[in-house]
Parts: C-alpha cells; structure tokens; sequence
C-alpha cells in the first residue's frame, strides 16, 4: 500500500444551466495574454455536441489516451517510440481551426471611418494576424444545439447508438441537452506526463496537480496529442504548452480554484481523496467492463487505520487526512456511488468525476387533432399544422430511469465505457433520493414506494438525506474542503524564512468571512 | 370601438385623461400661461379655468391630434441608463426615417386605412428630433447615433442603490474606481446640466414662468371611479369636466434660474405633503427635520435657509434611505397606521421588530439589506419569510388595489368587452398575412414565411454584454437567426451561412445558427444585437448597411392598455399604460451570396 493524496472535483451535471461564468472566470485570470487567446483552460459544451476542440472524443482523429497492450498498456498515439518517429512531425495534433481562430473587432472603424450616407460598423478580424476573418469556429460553438446538422448529429457517442435512436434524440417535443463543464482531469495516470520527451510534466506530489514546468518544457507538443481530454494547448507566443494549474496559488491559500468559486449553480465539490498508488497500474490495465470498478477500488477509505498508517509514513500531513475524511467527493464517488469519471476507456484515470445528468421523463406527447380544433376558429386564425400536443397530465410521474429523455447507451459512452448499468445504477440512486424527498416534503407518494426505491438502490433514508443536504443545501464550506497549504512548508521554500517573520502570510487559511464568502 | 384605428383611440385617450401625452397642446405651455395671465387670470384656479375654457371651444388643440405638425415635434431626446436606439426602439427603421431622419432600410408604405381624429398627412415628416444626447459608458447603437454622448460612469465607478420587488434586499453600487477618463457619475452630469441650465436661465428664462400639466387620472386616487362607460366628451358624448370626463390641469410656477439650487437640495414639500406610493401614504415631517439638524447629514444654505443635501450622490441616497419605509423603520409602524385607518384592519403588528431599524448607504456597502416589510410593496417578510407578491392581500384581507378590491377574471369594462377581452380565454393569433409585414417584399413573388421571435438573450441584458468580447467568443461572434433543420433546408441554408432576415419594415443581415432546438415555421434572433459589431450591409436593400434586431419589428399596439379613469385601469407610471408588443412578427430569411462590410 503506497498511500497518495490527490484533490478531486465532483459536477453535479443536473445543476449546471451552462452559463459559462467558470470559463470567463478561468480565461480572465489565466489565459487574457498573447499566444493563449485561443485556451480555455476551463470550458463548457453542451452535450450532445462535439465540443472543443472539435470531436476531441474521438481518439481515431486525434490519437490521445492509452490503449491495452497485452497485460499492460501504451500511449495511442504518442509515447517513447512512436513519438520519437514523429517528433518534428506530429500528424495528430488539433490544428487551430479545431479550436477556432481567436478574433476581435476592428471597433476604431466605428470613430474614425470617413462621413459617409452609411453607418459604420466593427467588422470581426483575427487575434493572431490581424486581418479580417470569416469566424467559423468558436470554443462553445455549438452551445445549445447550435448547428445540430453539422455538431450534435456528429457526437461522437452516438457510435453505438442505431440511426432510430439517435433521431429520437432530435424529437422535438421529447429533445433534451445537458452541459458537461471540463478541466484538466489532473489524471492519476497522466498521459501528458508519460508523453512529454522533455520531462517537463510532472504530478505534485502534495495534491496531485499536473503542472508543466515552463522552463523545461521544450515545445515537444507531445502532450497535446497524449491528452485525450485535449486540455494542454501549446502558446504560440511563447512557445511552450500550458494547461490548468488548478489554480494552485489560490488552493494553497485556502481558496477555491476560480472556476469552483464562480460557479452560480453550485454544481462542484473539490475535497481530498486518498489513494493507493500501487494499484494505477493494475486500474489502467483492466479490461474494459472492470475499469470503472476497477478505478473505485483504488480510492481508499479514509477511516481504514492501515490507510491512515501509510498516508502518515507518505508525510501526508493530519490536515488532508481530516479533509480527506470529510471529503464532499468521496461521498459522491465511493459513499454513495454518484458520481462517475469521463471516459474512463481513455485509461488515464481522471480525477474528475460527474454526477450524471437525470433529464427524467416528466410528460408526454399525445396526438392531438389541432386542424380539426381550427375549424371552429375564424378563418383570420394561425393554424399550426401540427398534430402532437405535449401532454403534462402523465398519470406517473416519478418514471424509471429507462424511460430517460437520454438514451442510457449515449450516457455510458460518456461516463461509463459504454457499461450501462454502471450509469443506470447511478440514475436509479438519484431518482430513488427524488423519490424520497417527494414523499417527505409533498407526500403524495407513499412511503411504502418510497421505502422501495431506497432499499432497491442500497441506500437508507440516512444516506438518502446526506445526499439531499450535499446536492441541494450544502454552502460553500461543505462543497470545498481542501487544506490550505501548511505555513511551514511555505516558509520553508523561502530563501529567507525571516521574511515571513510576523505575518500570518500566504499559505494560511483564513476564516469563511476573509474569503468574501 | 373597435373599428377604430389605434392611434385615433390613443387621441381620446390623452383627452379622456387615460394617459399622459407630450407635448401636450400645439401651443407651447408657458405661452399658454402667459396668455391666461394677459387674459386677466390671477391665480391657479383661474389660470386653469381660462386654459379648460380653451379647450373646450376647441381653440387650444391637443398635439396627439396632430403629431406630423412642426409644432408637435419632440425635438430632444435624452437617453439615461438605456440604448434606446435598436435595443428598445421597436419599429427601429421608422424610428430612424422619422425621428432620427438619418438613413432607413424601411420598405413599408402607409395603409390605406387612414386615421380620422389623429390629422392625416400624405407624406409624413422626417427626422423631427433637433438633438440625441446619450448618457453612456459604452460606445453602443444609441452613443452611435447621437449628436452628443456623455461619457458616463460604470456601475463600480460610482455610488447607487438597486432593488426590485422581486426579492427583498437593496443592493449598493460603489465605486471600486475613479470615473474613468472625462466620464462623470450620472449624478453628476445631471447636476451640471442643472448648474449650466440655471446660468442660462438668467439671460433668457430670467422671470418666473406659468407652465400647464395636463394629468392623466391616476390609480389608487378617486380618479378611479370617474369613468364607468367611455364616452368622448370632445364629440359632445358629455359635458368636459376637469378629472372626471376628462383629464386633469395643473398650474406649475416654474424658476428655471433656480434648478441647480433644486437638484441639490430637498425641498419642503416632503416635510408637509408626506411621500408614499401604491396607495400607501405617510408623513414624515420629523424625519425631514432629522435630515436638517442631525449630524449624520450634510446640508445646503439657499438664502439663509438650510435644507437637506443631495449635492453629492451619496447624500441623496442616504435622505432616500431615511425617508423610505423599507429602510427607516418608524415610517413602516406610521404607514401600516395610515393603512389601518382606511381599511379597519390591524396591521401594525407587521412592523414590529423594525420600529429602531435604519439603514444608511454605508451599511449597505458593508452587506446588502434585507430591507422592512412595507406596505408599499405586497409582500410579507416577517420571520425571514421569503418575499412573495400579494401576501400582504391575502394573508390580510388588506384589498387588491382594482375596482372590487379583489383579484379579477371578469373586466366589464366597456372596452375590453367590445374587444371580447373579459375573460382571460384563448385566441389563437391571427394570419401572418392580416398583420401584412410581406406585402411589399412579396409583391408579385412568394417565399417561405417564419414568425420571427426576439427573446431575451442567453447571457446578455439586453444589449448589455451582447458586444462584449468573452461573449461574442463564446457564442458566435454575432447575434444569429436560429432556424429549424426544415426550414433552413427548405431554403438552401447551412449552419453559418450569411443571411437576410426581412420584411417590409427593415432587414438584419447575421449568420444562420441551425437547430434541431427550434420549431418549423419560428425563427429566433435574441435581443440585442449592436449595429456596432459586424453587421454587414444588404443586399437586399441596395447595399445599405442593415439593422438590429428591431429592423424588422414594429409595434401591434394593444388597444385595451389605452383605456383608463376605471379601477385597476387607471394610469401609473410604469405600471399602467399601453406597452408596445411587437410579437407575431413576420420574416423572410434568404442566404447571402455577397457580404460586404
């Protein structure tokens, strides 16, 4: 048992409304510099969707992640020996107009354009050449099915689904859509580590944050084609690759990451997990079906003495042992078994995990004959010349998950390496709180069913209401619970540790108030 | 009734007194009263009395009868807090020929049905303003069309107050930074506008002057129960009678030498006529003297006499503050007696608690308020209750403010029956072709018909943060015309393509955004575009440059809304008046095979 620590973040999916501030948030502290105009550290895509960069999920085009070799596994389409052969060329990489081609408009136009018998106007031109562009691409261009022929109908996740269902999606009274916020995964078997040929790339070893050392990093590129998240941009300015940093400045002083604390729907958690590391390479290595399982046995018990034991002989301090015991995300992923990681099958085991999205079936569409209705109407009368009505009046309301608005299929090509019942059971569990819930606060179910659908999902009416608080109360200091950095080890990386002499200095977690809470 | 034309009943409704109208006659207000004056009337009763006589003998005429007459211009338009031009002026392009007379991609033409009360003019005047100012921190459409913008300062460069009724907490504004640049707080370019009008009163406007207010019969007053039936006294239906038959007169004596002096201070109308809204009413004449003899507030000396402060914003936020039962607690106990006197109902009990409550601006600034429960507002929030509309009415029999005191389904007003409008049932819109927005652009062709909806945007207000840079990027870097798989494939329109949305009105040229999301038949274009950020010209308008969303809109003014001296539909400001729907609006949209910029 090799004990690590590792901060991870859980999204409640069914909480996101796609809004975006976490990306403004993010792209405003980090990456509003020359050469990164085109980064998104932190973006959100509406699903179904292609996202950014565009199909980045399908590793055919772009290569990235692990695949099984025999009993071990190997980079797709990066590594030692494959990247060595392609190491002035690499053919996989998404070039910009995958990303877009950042833009602004030319707004002096509007001032000092000449007098004319017309009005001006700021026409859009490129961030990198300066010259008009044509915008064709953006980094949430397909926000809120947006170009459906051209994106969503192209998600990569409809691979097993049949033409029928995937139609089915597109209906219009039954349509639905979900956002899916992502960062880098902050993976516990990074490919962009394995890949880099600089060994630029590196885990901290206090919280698992994957950083890029900048002055190493050599402009390789490997790790934008090793990521199959697509999270490591190369800057074209500076020539280097830069990713999400988790925001380790604000974290080690006790503040949540920029994305985190804007958050207006309160979707995420961030709290300590510990882990075994002896097991990655047991994990990545599993056959498919196995590897969700596979990837919750490695998140270890933060009460089992022996962890604890091996956490300590680690130097893990007392502080992430007692954040990793209240940790919001140990309840969501291994407690309560909620939360799910994204594209496990990539087998870089990533340490965000999502709460997949319910979109449960709450009405239904009846035919309806509004032609015949239209007759009694005056003949100045709109007719619509439809014939469905969306019917509210559905005798149960309370559904099974299969009769989801998504297809299961579609879901566990996204968060369960197509395992369906791994996603069903997850639904199961959050309709079956949902259900509960309507039976203490509304009451017109009875207990008995409500009873039913907890005992069906292994949960008590206990669990049942922690995960209630969790999702639907919880303030700011139950979602992040994370150790600030200990002022020791801050002061130590000084040169002068006199300097810190007197002050509580950074590194030294303040009170909720102080935060601006 | 109902076979009138809408803006002949916008005629009687300024002369029944249903609502406000300016300018108000053909003849300039303050002439009027000196011509009272010259015609022997000494004071207000007369001055009334010889203007009403006037009117009656038809010798002064109202200018809403004759809106196209040099006389009845509106000649300068100040925008505050708003970009009028393309984010409210719905009907955009006529906006711009008539008002604006700049340019005008407008194709319509005039009915045929002409109007009969409203003078008739066979080819209408263009560009009837003199002067657009626009108070404004950004460079948007209305700072665009301007002759003077402002520069104003932004919502952290300046200090201010929010709130709404829709949740119960007052939100300051401070200024985490000087005014950028020349741009001055709103507070402060109205007090130098106030400061530089004075100075130019004392050569031109020297003498105290006589001026006229025609006021609409006003909710939650007796004007409420002047008018059970609509009859037009001005075609003889009944006899003129000053707020009752008709609307109401008002002598205001104006000192325009003095207006700098007004802006800064309060005046004592406060301390001896009380303030109050919504019906609620309460004097406050100890608090006003607080605002004179506490040292918590600064003060202004005009002729010796010292009077409550607004010099500076903050000053003016804090006499509100102080003045307002949301925030001063003994006003709340005061205002729920007044109310208990009218009603006979015990109401009092709902202050307690908030009796030594006083909130001052920098008590907001430390933490937004929960302000007091108040009578001004329905709401009850004692206990940390959440704020709820209409709890006051229900939980305490406290009446509705209509005609019964109930809540109503049934109008029997004279016109909402004559339009079929008193019971709340279903009427299906009517056929694109009875509104008639095609009828020049389809002129001897067909094309395929969208209803063109312009909703509010995802992540905007408004125009407000549409041409901002992170949003443009995050969505497509313009405002689009989302079209359905159906009727974007029925047209030859791919995702992205260039396209015109128009009709007789106006065009907007914008990209197309295809989506499964959107129902056939509809087309969506979210409100506000900037004609500020890459709107590329028309084709097929010539070459012209193309608007905003508001191009091919117009308003479909609801006549009921003109309607009032009865209940609950009696005017108020910003409460009840004729709003201007500008829904079931029909489109054409064509793929562009040329952009040009």
């Amino acid at each position: 048992m090799d004990i690590r620590s590792q901060i991870s973040m859980v999204f409640h999916l069914d909480k996101c409304i796609g809004c975006h501030t976490c990306s403004v948030a993010c792209k405003n502290i980090w990456t509003d510099r020359k050469g990164a105009e085109y980064m998104w550290w932190n973006n959100v895509e509406t699903k179904p969707g292609t996202g950014y960069p565009t199909k980045w999920e399908n590793q055919n085009i772009y290569q990235g992640g692990w695949v099984k070799n025999g009993d071990g596994i190997e980079l797709k389409g990066a590594g030692k020996q494959k990247g060595l052969l392609n190491i002035f060329h690499n053919p996989n990489l998404p070039l910009i107009d995958d990303y877009y081609e950042p833009f602004t408009y030319k707004y002096l136009d509007l001032i000092e354009s000449p007098a004319g018998d017309d009005q001006p106007t700021a026409r859009p031109v490129s961030l990198i050449t300066g010259k008009p562009i044509d915008i064709k691409m953006g980094p949430n261009w397909d926000d809120d099915l947006s170009g459906t022929p051209d994106f969503a109908r192209n998600d990569p996740n409809f691979k097993n689904l049949s033409p029928a269902e995937q139609e089915a999606m597109f209906q219009l009274e039954r349509m639905a859509f979900f956002y899916l916020p992502r960062i880098c995964n902050h993976c516990l078997n990074p490919a962009c580590v394995a890949s880099c040929p600089s060994g630029a790339i590196y885990k901290r070893g206090e919280d698992g944050v994957v950083l890029i050392n900048q002055n190493v990093c050599r402009a390789w590129r490997m790790c934008v084609t090793a990521c199959p998240y697509k999270k490591s941009y190369y800057n074209w300015h500076t020539g280097k690759s830069e990713k999400c940093i988790l925001c380790y400045p604000r974290i080690e002083a006790g503040y949540a990451p920029a994305c985190m604390h804007s958050c207006v729907g309160r979707i995420r958690y961030l709290g300590v997990i510990l882990y075994d590391a002896d097991l990655i390479h047991k994990v990545a290595s599993a056959d498919e079906k196995d590897l969700i399982d596979r990837q919750m046995d490695i998140l270890m018990d933060p009460f089992d003495p022996e962890v604890i034991a091996s956490a300590k002989a680690n130097g893990i301090a007392d502080s992430t042992i007692h954040a990793a015991q209240n940790s919001p995300t140990y309840k969501f992923i291994k407690q309560w078994g909620l939360a799910l990681p994204l594209h496990a099958e990539f087998r870089t085991l990533p340490m965000l995990f999502y709460v997949p999205p319910l979109l449960p079936v709450m009405a239904s569409v009846k035919e309806a004959h509004n032609k015949k209705q239209a007759e009694k109407l005056s003949p100045i009368s709109k007719v619509w010349d439809d014939d469905w009505l969306y019917n509210t009046a559905t005798a149960e309301i309370w559904g099974t998950v299969d009769q989801a608005r998504f297809p299961l299929k579609y879901l566990a090509s996204m968060f369960s390496a197509g395992d369906e019942e791994k996603v069903k059971d997850r639904l199961k569990k959050m309709m079956a709180v949902r259900i509960y819930r309507r039976f203490k606060t509304v009451g017109d179910i009875s207990e008995q069913k409500a009873m039913d659908a907890l005992k069906d999902v292994g949960y008590t009416p206990e669990m049942a209401e922690d995960v209630y608080y969790l999702t639907s109360l919880a303030k700011f200091d139950d979602r992040f619970v994370v150790p600030a950095a200990h002022r020791e080890h801050a002061i130590e990386m000084l040169e002068f540790t006199g300097d810190k002499k007197g002050s509580a200095g950074f590194g030294f977690k303040e009170d909720t108030m102080g935060r601006g809470l | 009734m109902t076979a009138k034309h809408t803006a002949d009943t916008i005629v009687s409704s300024v002369r029944n007194g249903w609502m406000p109208y300016f300018p108000q006659f053909k003849q300039s207000t303050l002439e009027l009263g000196k011509e009272a004056v010259a015609s022997g009337a000494k004071d207000d009763e007369s001055i009334t009395k010889y203007v009403f006589e006037k009117l009656k003998s038809k010798k002064l005429e109202y200018s809403v009868a004759e809106p196209e007459a040099e006389e009845n211009h509106p000649r300068v338009w100040y925008i505050w807090r708003g970009n009028a031009i393309t984010g409210s002026m719905k009907g955009h392009e006529y906006a711009f020929e008539h008002y604006l007379g700049t340019h005008s991609n407008l194709i319509g033409k005039d009915s045929e049905e002409h109007t009969k009360d409203l003078k008739w003019y066979d080819i209408a005047p263009k560009g009837k303003m003199d002067l657009v100012v626009d108070l404004n921190f950004r460079m948007d459409s209305s700072a665009l069309y301007s002759d003077i913008v402002l520069p104003a300062a932004s919502w952290y460069e300046k200090a201010d107050m929010n709130s709404t009724d829709l949740h119960s907490f007052i939100h300051p504004l401070s200024a985490a930074i000087a005014p950028v640049w020349e741009a001055k707080t709103d507070w402060d370019i109205f007090k130098e506008v106030a400061r530089v009008t004075s100075e130019l009163a004392k050569k031109h406007l020297a003498e105290p002057q006589i001026d006229i207010v025609a006021g609409a019969l006003s909710h939650d007053s007796p004007d409420e129960i002047t008018q059970p039936s609509v009859k037009d006294w001005y075609k003889g239906e009944c006899d003129p009678v000053l707020g009752k038959t008709m609307h109401k007169l008002a002598v205001v004596r104006r000192d325009y030498t003095k207006i700098y002096e007004k802006f800064i201070t309060l005046g004592e109308n406060v301390k001896t006529k009380g303030c109050g809204a919504h019906g609620t009413n309460y004097m406050c004449a100890e608090e006003y003297d607080e605002l004179i003899t506490s040292n918590h507030f600064p003060v202004e000396k005009i002729d010796g006499k010292s009077l409550p402060s607004l010099k500076e914003d903050v000053s003016a936020l804090n006499v509100i503050l102080h003045l307002s039962t949301l925030t001063n607690g003994a006003l709340a106990t005061r205002a729920y007696e007044n109310v208990e006197k009218r009603t006979g109902l015990e109401l009092k009990d709902l202050a307690e608690g908030s009796g030594d409550i006083r909130i001052r601006y920098a008590d907001l600034q430390a933490q937004p308020r929960r302000y007091n429960t108040s009578p001004i507002w329905s709401g009850l929030m004692n206990n940390g209750r959440a704020y709820a509309a209409y709890t006051y009415n229900v939980d305490r029999l406290v009446p509705w403010r209509t005609l019964t005191g109930r809540q109503h389904f049934y109008l029997d007003h004279d016109m909402y029956l004559a339009y079929g409008e008193h019971l709340p049932t279903y009427k299906p819109s009517p056929r694109p072709e009875a509104y008639g927005d095609l009828k020049e652009t389809l002129k001897g062709g067909s094309a395929k018909v969208l209803n063109c909806l312009t909703p509010h945007g995802k992540w905007h207000i408004h125009s407000t943060y549409m041409d901002n840079h992170r949003m443009l990027t995050l969505s497509r870097g313009c405002e689009p015309c989302w079209l359905s798989e159906k009727d974007a494939a029925d047209l030859g329109i791919k995702d992205n393509d260039w396209v015109e949305v128009y009709n007789d009105h106006g065009v907007y040229c914008t990209r197309a955004c295809v989506s499964s999301r959107i129902p056939k038949g509809v087309c969506i274009v979210y409100h506000v575009p900037e004609r500020t950020v890459g709107i590329p010209k028309s084709q097929v308008r010539g070459n012209k440059r193309a608007g905003g969303h508001n191009s091919f809109t117009r308003i479909h003014l609801k006549p009921n809304f003109l309607c009032g001296g009865y209940g609950q539909f009696s005017y108020h400001f910003n409460y009840w008046g004729p709003i201007a729907p500008q829904r079931d609006t029909h489109v054409t949209v064509k793929r562009m095979d040329k952009v040009v910029f």
